[in-house]
Order: C-alpha cells, then sequence, then structure tokens
C-alpha cells in the first residue's frame, strides 16, 4: 500500500513538473515580448522628445543666424551637441536619453539643416533618433521641420 | 484510528493544488504585463502619429505665411510709398486654418504692418495656436450591470 502511494505521489510529482514546464514556457515568451515591446515603447518615446526639442531649437535660432554654421553653433551650444564636418549635429544618449559619451551609447540624434529652399522660401532641417550600433542602426523616428524667416525691407 | 502520513509529509494532490496556484499566477502576471505594454505601445504610436501631424501642418502654414510674406513685398513695392492705398490692398490681418485631426486645428493670424525703415518685417504673427474644437462630447458613461 506504502509503495502505491509513493509511487502515485511521485507520477503526480511529474505531471506537475511537466505541466508546470508548459506554462513557464508560454509565460516566460510573454513576459519576454512584454519586455521587447516596452524597451520599443520607452525608445520611441524617447526618440519623439529629443527630436522635438531639436526641431523646436530650430525654430529659435533661424532668425538670428542667416548661415548654416552659425546655427548649427548657435543649437550646439543650447544641446550639448557637437557639430561634425559635414555641419551635422551628433548627440550620444544612453538607454535612458540621457547624454553620454560615444562609447557607451545605445541611441544617437543626427540634426541636418537643409538651408533655405529658395522654390518655397522655408528654412528646413530634420533630427532622426537611430541606434547607435552596428548591428542595428535602424531609424527610430526622423521629424522634418520648415520655417520661414519674414521678409524685411531692404 | 489515526491516519497514515505519506512518505514524504505531504498529501496526494497538495502537488497538484500548489501547481495550479502558481500556473494562474503566472498567467495573471503574464497577461497582465503584455495587456499593459501594448497598451502603452499603441498610446506611443498615437503620440507619434499627432507629433508627425503637427509638423507636418506646421511645415503647411510656415508656407502659407512665406506666400503672404511675398505678396506683402510685392504689394509694398506696387504702392510705391502709399500706405493708405497698401493697406486698402492688402488689408489689416489675415488669419488662416488648418486641420491638424478632427478635434484639433492650428490657428494662425498675422497682423500686417508697413514698413518703415530698413530692417522692418511686413507682418507680426499675432496667434499661432492649436484650438481644440468645442463641439466635443466627452463618454461620461459607464458600463454597469443594472
Amino acid at each position: 500500500m506504502k509503495t502505491s502511494k509513493t509511487g502515485l505521489f511521485l507520477m503526480e510529482l511529474i505531471i506537475s513538473i511537466l505541466f508546470f514546464a508548459l506554462a513557464g514556457t508560454v509565460c516566460i515568451q510573454l513576459f519576454a515580448k512584454a519586455h521587447m515591446l516596452d524597451g520599443k515603447t520607452a525608445a520611441e518615446n524617447g526618440a519623439i522628445v529629443k527630436c522635438e526639442d531639436f526641431c523646436e531649437i530650430y525654430y529659435g535660432v533661424l532668425d538670428d543666424n542667416p548661415e548654416v554654421k552659425d546655427r548649427m553653433a548657435a543649437m550646439a551650444k543650447v544641446t550639448g551637441a557637437t557639430v561634425n564636418d559635414a555641419n551635422d549635429l551628433i548627440i550620444y544618449y544612453d538607454e535612458k536619453f540621457n547624454a553620454c559619451d560615444a562609447d557607451v551609447a545605445t541611441y544617437y540624434l543626427l540634426f541636418r539643416d537643409l538651408g533655405l529652399d529658395e522654390a518655397t522660401g522655408l528654412y528646413s532641417g530634420y533630427a532622426k533618433v537611430l541606434y547607435d550600433d552596428p548591428a542595428n542602426q535602424d531609424t527610430i523616428y526622423e521629424l522634418t521641420v520648415s520655417k520661414h524667416v519674414p521678409n524685411v525691407l531692404q | 484510528m489515526a491516519k497514515k502520513k505519506s512518505a514524504f509529509g505531504v498529501n496526494i494532490g497538495s502537488s497538484s493544488l500548489l501547481l495550479i496556484f502558481v500556473v494562474l499566477c503566472l498567467v495573471s502576471f503574464a497577461a497582465l504585463s503584455i495587456v499593459s505594454s501594448n497598451a502603452d505601445f499603441k498610446l506611443g504610436q498615437k503620440v507619434m502619429e499627432r507629433t508627425e501631424r503637427y509638423y507636418e501642418v506646421s511645415n503647411q502654414a510656415q508656407e502659407a505665411i512665406a506666400g503672404v510674406d511675398d505678396a506683402l513685398a510685392a504689394a509694398y513695392k506696387e504702392a510705391g510709398g502709399d500706405e493708405e492705398a497698401y493697406f486698402a490692398k492688402v488689408g489689416h490681418t489675415s488669419s488662416f486654418e488648418f486641420q491638424i485631426s478632427d478635434l484639433q486645428n492650428l490657428e494662425i493670424s498675422l497682423e500686417i504692418l508697413y514698413p518703415e525703415k530698413a530692417g522692418d518685417p511686413f507682418y507680426r504673427i499675432t496667434k499661432y495656436k492649436v484650438v481644440t474644437n468645442e463641439n466635443i462630447t466627452y463618454d461620461n458613461t459607464l458600463n454597469l450591470f443594472k
């Protein structure tokens, strides 16, 4: 009698472990998917905010800085970004979107001033946030901004 | 007569009960986390679309302002120093509206100026505002059992 009860208990334990393993696999997959989705959402939300910041700063510096070089220098001063040889602004961010050094960065933002479009009379530029990973350099978010600088009496 | 305990001091069935409880907890938390992150993701997508749309409309508005500014410069030249003729042609204000969504518009008003000296502009922006429609009907109802 004792042997059959122990055997039954062991059988129950084995079935329980199997069922737990199955349920655990499904649940861990769900947790992992939720974690990935959270990471993607956080990256997108951070990218939106940073792109908006740069676009609004571009609005602000346009009136007083007719030259691209001056505009980029003014934006660099405000944002802490660096200006590269192509007159683009670049700033690196860690995973929480705090500015950091390039070697520990998760994302980076690039702002390019497209200058004056003679046809429309608008100055424009775009900001985009990308993953700073050689294997994945996808653009997370990109925002294009245009502004008209008022004509003045000559 | 006292009941005999099993060899491990645990009754048959207790591991199953524990398993059911643990699996229920796991499934509940997994479902909650995926639902929550999915809701956050959808909200993020909405914010993204809204931001994109706002800047799209803002760029259109800037294009319209550029058009007005050019027209004002041309009218000023045509008027040849006659302020009355200038204002008779262009008016004193100019307003336009761009739709951001079904609920919001970007409203812009310009005050037309008559430049008197070099460096003076032809207009001044008096309003550049996102306005929410007044005829929104909020859903304040709750799904309650009656």
